[in-house]
């Protein structure tokens, strides 16, 4: 076990220092991560106007996605489909330590670049948010990180099966993004929709934890259910990554 | 070269019939290209598809809470959407697959290819390839707006059609415009990649620009004319049509199209090939 986080200091230290290399980049990223909550708050502020709830849910919102980032269509399906992950199976660990290092790392860049934004909007928008409820969405915002990474980690892993990864993981970041909450409101939804939508996995890794720094999620069902869509999601994961290294092949040498 | 080639080397007689005709050829060959992988085809546009119904299915949502936002109906905003998915569609078919990521371009010298070609540097850059399956997102939008324009109370005229026809072309032209401006930032600094920015921006054109506060506003149609890809032209169609608006989009269109040229021969006449 000391030996696992060893391995994953060094690789989340490395990672970090590369990233730092490419922080003009992550710059950028921060900068595409703000524009859909932004343009999502825009229309709601219109639509039903004086709600100041609105502001902290999309702060909260914001908070969240940069810490919950997850890229691994980028990094890891591309080793798949280079073959640079033969190299990873000659480790004398787990090969979902190094995506899960680099996510970490790009997340750590993510909160560092957006945290004087964050702290710009809190001001500005007057947040309505109190401390016990911030220690109350700490476990939230942690069980949707690692629902988050779990959730991307699959999908990026079709890239065994096919080279539509980045299609597929955009499949998962549209229905995140329209059924998890940040596009509308889970208040907003029409209730069928909503009762439906709270079961999701989508909400369990962006709206609910938004709802508990907001301070109006239903803590225990919240939980209950990131806690039973991360086990599915291992699972998920343990079977899928199986299925997928037996029937890969790589350039050989 | 030698023999035939002489004739096409001089560059000051390329003439637009033959650009035309350069760039049919140039689709085409995409199209034979890519239409070998159908799955890709498939798959893209079923995404698109999807893409579409999620931004009508928000729409919808919101339009359960209100009549109007900032004066436009849901069937209104319809056609907006629809227009801004006719023109993202237009861009993501013939201009991204190029422009994108062009900083990778410059850095590894691949702009030499472009710069030996007996046709204008800018026009092969931005269309030498395309995506097919863009054309699933326009044809999407075109759906889009005549779903809107069947439940919109407002009276369509042949002059409303005419002059939405005209802003949208003006609108792939600033889109245009604005894509060759920012890719051509890659000369000066070859470190930054703008590409993100520049898409994450184009979300901003999803909705009537007059939602946002006036500073983001002003930006979005000054700084970043995203405005003339959506909202102006469903302005045109949807509400009374003024002739200021049609005119407003020529004079800017024009100023685009000439910046981008400049900026581009400007960042051309900087540029070192990668040596080997």
């Amino acid at each position: 076990m000391t030996n696992t986080i060893g391995i994953m200091q060094a690789y989340i230290h490395r990672y970090f220092l590369q990233w730092f290399a490419w922080r003009s980049f992550a710059f950028t990223l921060v900068a595409n991560q703000t524009v859909t909550p932004l343009v999502s708050f825009a229309v709601w502020a219109t639509a039903v106007p004086g709600l100041s709830y609105l502001s902290t849910y999309y702060v909260a919102i914001l908070v969240v996605k940069l810490m919950t980032v997850s890229y691994e269509n980028h990094t890891f399906s591309t080793r798949i489909f280079s073959g640079d992950l033969q190299d990873d199976f000659l480790r004398p660990h787990p090969v979902i330590l190094q995506p899960l290092a680099e996510n970490i790392a790009v997340r750590l860049w993510h909160v560092i670049i957006g945290l004087p934004i964050f702290i710009c909007l809190a001001l500005f928008s007057g947040l309505h948010t109190t401390f016990t409820h911030l220690i109350w969405a700490i476990p939230a915002v942690i069980m949707a990180a690692v629902l988050q990474f779990l959730v991307t980690y699959t999908l990026a892993l079709s890239a065994f099966w096919t080279e539509q990864s980045h299609g597929i993981v955009g499949v998962g970041q549209l229905l995140t993004t329209f059924l998890g909450g940040e596009a509308v409101p889970l208040a907003f939804m029409p209730s069928s929709l909503q009762l439906f939508a709270k079961f999701l996995p989508f909400h369990s890794m962006i709206g609910f934890p938004a709802e508990m720094l907001a301070g109006t999620g239903s803590t225990w069902i919240g939980i209950t259910m990131q806690m039973v869509w991360i086990v599915i999601f291992i699972g998920i994961v343990r079977v899928v990554w199986t299925m997928g290294v037996q029937r890969y092949a790589a350039v050989g040498a | 070269m030698d023999n035939g080639s002489t004739k096409i080397c001089s560059r000051g007689s390329v003439n637009d019939l033959r650009l035309i005709k350069i760039f049919v050829l140039l689709l085409v060959a995409s199209i034979k290209r890519q239409i070998s992988y159908r799955t890709n085809m498939i798959f893209n546009g079923l995404l698109t598809i999807l893409g579409v119904g999620a931004g009508l299915f928000s729409i919808w949502v919101v339009f359960t809470h209100t009549q109007k936002i900032a004066g436009w109906t849901l069937a209104e905003t319809i056609v907006l959407l629809g227009t801004y998915q006719f023109v993202g569609g237009l861009v993501n078919t013939f201009i991204e697959p190029n422009l994108a990521f062009f900083q990778g371009k410059v850095t590894q010298g691949e702009v030499d290819d472009f710069l030996l070609r007996p046709v204008p540097t800018v026009f092969i850059a931005s269309f030498f390839t395309c995506n097919p399956w863009g054309f699933i997102q326009v044809l999407a939008g075109v759906v889009v707006i005549v779903l809107g324009c069947i439940f919109t109370k407002v009276e369509l005229t042949w002059i409303n059609i005419l002059i939405f026809t005209f802003q949208i072309v003006l609108g792939t032209v600033i889109a245009w415009s604005y894509r060759v401006a920012i890719a051509s930032l890659a000369f000066w600094a070859p470190g930054a990649e703008p590409s993100i920015i520049y898409d994450a921006l184009w979300q901003f054109g999803r909705y009537p620009i007059s939602i946002y506060p006036n500073f983001l506003k002003n930006l979005l149609t000054f700084v970043v004319p995203v405005a003339f890809i959506s909202t102006y032209p469903a302005r045109s169609i949807v509400h009374d049509v003024k002739w200021i608006y049609p005119v407003e989009s020529l004079v800017v269109s024009a100023l685009a199209f000439i910046a981008a040229l400049v900026i581009w021969r400007t960042g051309i006449s900087r540029y070192t090939s990668a040596t080997s």
